[in-house]
C-alpha cells in the first residue's frame, strides 16, 4: 500500500518537475527571441549617460599600448583588431613627420551596422554603446561591409561578427575602457558626453574637434583633436600597398592558423572578456556609472 | 607624383563577401529574368514565345532553389540561418530578402504547375503576382549593395537597375543556349518534346535581337556608373581607378565590357551571323561569362579599397 503511494507521489513529483522544467525552458527560449536590448537589465541604468571618446592626436606617441591592452582585455585573436593605431608618414624628405591615428568603433548615434543587421543582433544601449548579441548573430557579414570605418571583423573562433564594445563589462563596474587606462600620453579621453562637467564635454565644447567621415551621416561619437585628413586618406590609391596589407597577419608573422587557434585556446579557453583585469576592481566594484 | 602621406602600418582588412555572394547574385538574376521572359508568352499573350517561355518557367525555380544554398553556406554559422525567419528587421535589405527568397520560388512552382496543367486564368494570376516578386527578388540584391553606404562602388542608386538589366542579359543568354542545345541534340526526343514544344528558328533569332537590346541598355547603365564614379567624390574616383586601371581592370574591361558585352553586341547586329546557331550560342556563353565577371567585380572590387 505504502509502496503504491510512494510510487504515486514519485510520479506526481516527476510530472510536476517535468512541466516546471518545460515551462522554464519555454520562457528561456522566449527570452532568446527578444532583442538583447530588452533582455539586459543594466540598460535601464540611466538615461543621462552617453559615452563618447576624445582622442588628442598630438599626445599620441604610437606606443600601441591601447592595442595590446584591448587585445589582452577582450582576448582578440591574432590578426584581428578592435582598435588599432594607423601609422602614417607625412611629407617628403627633408620635411617629414610621423603621425599616428588610433581608431576604434565610433559608437555612432545613427549606426548603419545596426540598421543593416538582418536579425537585430546588433543593438544600441541607451548609453549609446553599439553591441553585438553573439547568440543572435548568424555571421552574414553584412555589418562588416556596411560599416564605413571597417571596424567590424568576423571572430574566427566564436564565428560571429565582433567589434569594439567600449569595454562595456568594465564600464558597468565603474571602470574606464582598457585602451583609455593603458594610454600613457593621456591621448584617449573617455567620458559621459551628456555631463557638461566631464572632460570630454569640455573639450568638445571648447576645442575644434573632428570626426571620421562626417559625410557618411552616421554621427560618430569618437572625436579627434588635431586630426589631419591627409593622413587619414593616405595611400588610398596605391594598389601595391593595398595588396600588401590585405595579406594575412598570422602568415606574415610565421604563425600558421592552427597555431594561432591553439594559442588562443591555451590562453583563455574561451572567447571574449570574462574578467576585468584591473587592480582597482575591488575598490570600484560598487561605483557604477562614475566614469 | 609625390604622395603627401604614406601608410607605414595599418590593420589588415579582409574581403568579407566574395565568390559565394557573386554566385548567388548571378543565379537570382538568371531566375528573375527567366521568369519575366516566360511571362511574355503566358501573361502578355505573345504566342510565339510560348515554347521558349516554358523553358524559362522551368529554369526560374531551379536557379532560385539553388541560389540561397550559397548564401547559407557563406554564413559564419550556417546552422543559425533560421534566425532570418523569425528575427525580422524591416530596415535591413537582407531581412527583406529572406522573405522574398521564400515566397518567390513557391510562386514560381505554382506558376509552373499551372503551365503544366494548362490552366489559363491561374497561369495569368500567378504570372502577374510573379512579375513584381521577380523584380523584387533581384532588385533587393541591388539594394543589399547600395545600402552598404561606406563602399563607394556599391552606394549608388543605379545599383538595383544595373543588377536588373544585367539579369535580363544573362537570363536571355541562358535561354538561347538551352533552346539551341535542345533544338540541336534533343530535336527528336519524344519524352522531352511532350512537355517542351519545338522552339522555332525565328523565335531564337528574335531572342538574339532581344539580347542585343538588353546588352545596349546594360552598356549604357555601366557607362553612366563609371562616368559618375570618375566625376564625383574622392572615394568614387579611387574605386574607378581600381576597376579601370587597377587589379580588376582585366576582369572589368576585358571580360565584362569587351568580351561580355561589346563583342556579342556587334556580332548580334551583323545580319548573316546572327542567324547561325553556333554563333548565337558562342555569343551567349560569352555574355554569361561577362555577367559573371560583372557580379564578381561589383562584389569584390567594392571591398578592395580599405575604408580606414
Amino acid at each position: 500500500m505504502s509502496q503504491k503511494n510512494d510510487e504515486h507521489s514519485r510520479r506526481e513529483i516527476l510530472t510536476k518537475g517535468l512541466t516546471l522544467g518545460a515551462l522554464t525552458l519555454g520562457s528561456l527560449s522566449f527570452v532568446q527571441f527578444l532583442p538583447a536590448s530588452l533582455q539586459s537589465n543594466e540598460t535601464q541604468k540611466s538615461k543621462k549617460v552617453r559615452y563618447g571618446m576624445v582622442i588628442d592626436l598630438k599626445k599620441c606617441i604610437g606606443c600601441n599600448a591601447c592595442v595590446i591592452a584591448c587585445k589582452q582585455e577582450n582576448n582578440i585573436p591574432i590578426g584581428n583588431y578592435r582598435t588599432w593605431v594607423k601609422d602614417v608618414e607625412r611629407g617628403n624628405y627633408p620635411q617629414v613627420k610621423r603621425g599616428f591615428i588610433p581608431v576604434l568603433c565610433n559608437h555612432c548615434e545613427d549606426p548603419i551596422c545596426n540598421r543593416n543587421c538582418p536579425v537585430k543582433a546588433t543593438y544600441q544601449r541607451p548609453d549609446g554603446i553599439v553591441l553585438v548579441d553573439y547568440d543572435r548573430c548568424i555571421g552574414c557579414k553584412y555589418c562588416m561591409v556596411s560599416c564605413p570605418y571597417n571596424m567590424r571583423f568576423p571572430h574566427p573562433y566564436r564565428r560571429t561578427a565582433d567589434k569594439c564594445t567600449f569595454c562595456v563589462h568594465r564600464l558597468d563596474r565603474g571602470l574606464k575602457p582598457a585602451c583609455v587606462d593603458a594610454c600613457i600620453g593621456k591621448s584617449r579621453i573617455f567620458g559621459n558626453l551628456l555631463d557638461p562637467a566631464s572632460e570630454v564635454s569640455r573639450l568638445i565644447a571648447s576645442q575644434p574637434v573632428h570626426v571620421l567621415k562626417p559625410e557618411q551621416n552616421t554621427k560618430p561619437q569618437v572625436y579627434f583633436l588635431n586630426l589631419d585628413y591627409i593622413m587619414v586618406e593616405a595611400n588610398k590609391t596605391d594598389f601595391k600597398y593595398m595588396e600588401y596589407y590585405r595579406r594575412n597577419v598570422p602568415a606574415e608573422m610565421g604563425i600558421t592558423e592552427k597555431q594561432a587557434e591553439e594559442n588562443h585556446t591555451v590562453l583563455k579557453g574561451k572567447c571574449g572578456a570574462d574578467r576585468v583585469y584591473d587592480s582597482t576592481l575591488k575598490a570600484n566594484a560598487n561605483r557604477v556609472g562614475t566614469v | 607624383m609625390n604622395e603627401l602621406a604614406r601608410v607605414i602600418w595599418n590593420a589588415p582588412h579582409d574581403i568579407y563577401l566574395a565568390t559565394n555572394i557573386a554566385i548567388y547574385f548571378f543565379l537570382t538574376g538568371i531566375s528573375a529574368a527567366s521568369f519575366i521572359i516566360s511571362t511574355l508568352a503566358y501573361v502578355f499573350g505573345i504566342e510565339r514565345f510560348k515554347a521558349a517561355g516554358k523553358i524559362g518557367a522551368v529554369v526560374a525555380p531551379i536557379a532560385l532553389i539553388i541560389s540561397p544554398l550559397f548564401l547559407v553556406y557563406d554564413l559564419l554559422q550556417p546552422s543559425r540561418f533560421l534566425h532570418l525567419m523569425y528575427m525580422f528587421n524591416y530596415r535591413s535589405p537582407v531581412s527583406w530578402g529572406s522573405f522574398l527568397l521564400t515566397i518567390y520560388p513557391i510562386n514560381c512552382l505554382i506558376y509552373l504547375f499551372y503551365i503544366w496543367k494548362e490552366n489559363r486564368p491561374r497561369i495569368k494570376f500567378y504570372g502577374y503576382l510573379g512579375i513584381p516578386l521577380a523584380i523584387a527578388v533581384h532588385g533587393y540584391t541591388g539594394f543589399i549593395l547600395a545600402l552598404a553606404k561606406g563602399i563607394a562602388l556599391w552606394n549608388t542608386p543605379l545599383m538595383p537597375i544595373y543588377f536588373l538589366i544585367s539579369a535580363m542579359v544573362s537570363g536571355t543568354a541562358l535561354l538561347i543556349i538551352i533552346a539551341v542545345l535542345k533544338e540541336t541534340f534533343l530535336e527528336n526526343n519524344a519524352a522531352i518534346n511532350r512537355f517542351f514544344p519545338k522552339v522555332e528558328k525565328e523565335v531564337i533569332w528574335e531572342l538574339g535581337r532581344l539580347l542585343a537590346v538588353f546588352i545596349a541598355v546594360d552598356l549604357f547603365v555601366a557607362f553612366s556608373d563609371v562616368v559618375m564614379l570618375y566625376y564625383t567624390t574622392p572615394e568614387n574616383s579611387i574605386v574607378a581607378k581600381v576597376i579601370m586601371e587597377g587589379p580588376f581592370s582585366n576582369m572589368f574591361l576585358m571580360m565584362e565590357i569587351g568580351l561580355g558585352m561589346v563583342l556579342p553586341f556587334i556580332v548580334l547586329l551583323i545580319p548573316g551571323l546572327n542567324k547561325s546557331y553556333t554563333v548565337l550560342t558562342v555569343m551567349s556563353v560569352l555574355v554569361l561569362v561577362g555577367i559573371w565577371a560583372m557580379r564578381y567585380v561589383t562584389v569584390v572590387a567594392g571591398q578592395y579599397v580599405p575604408l580606414m
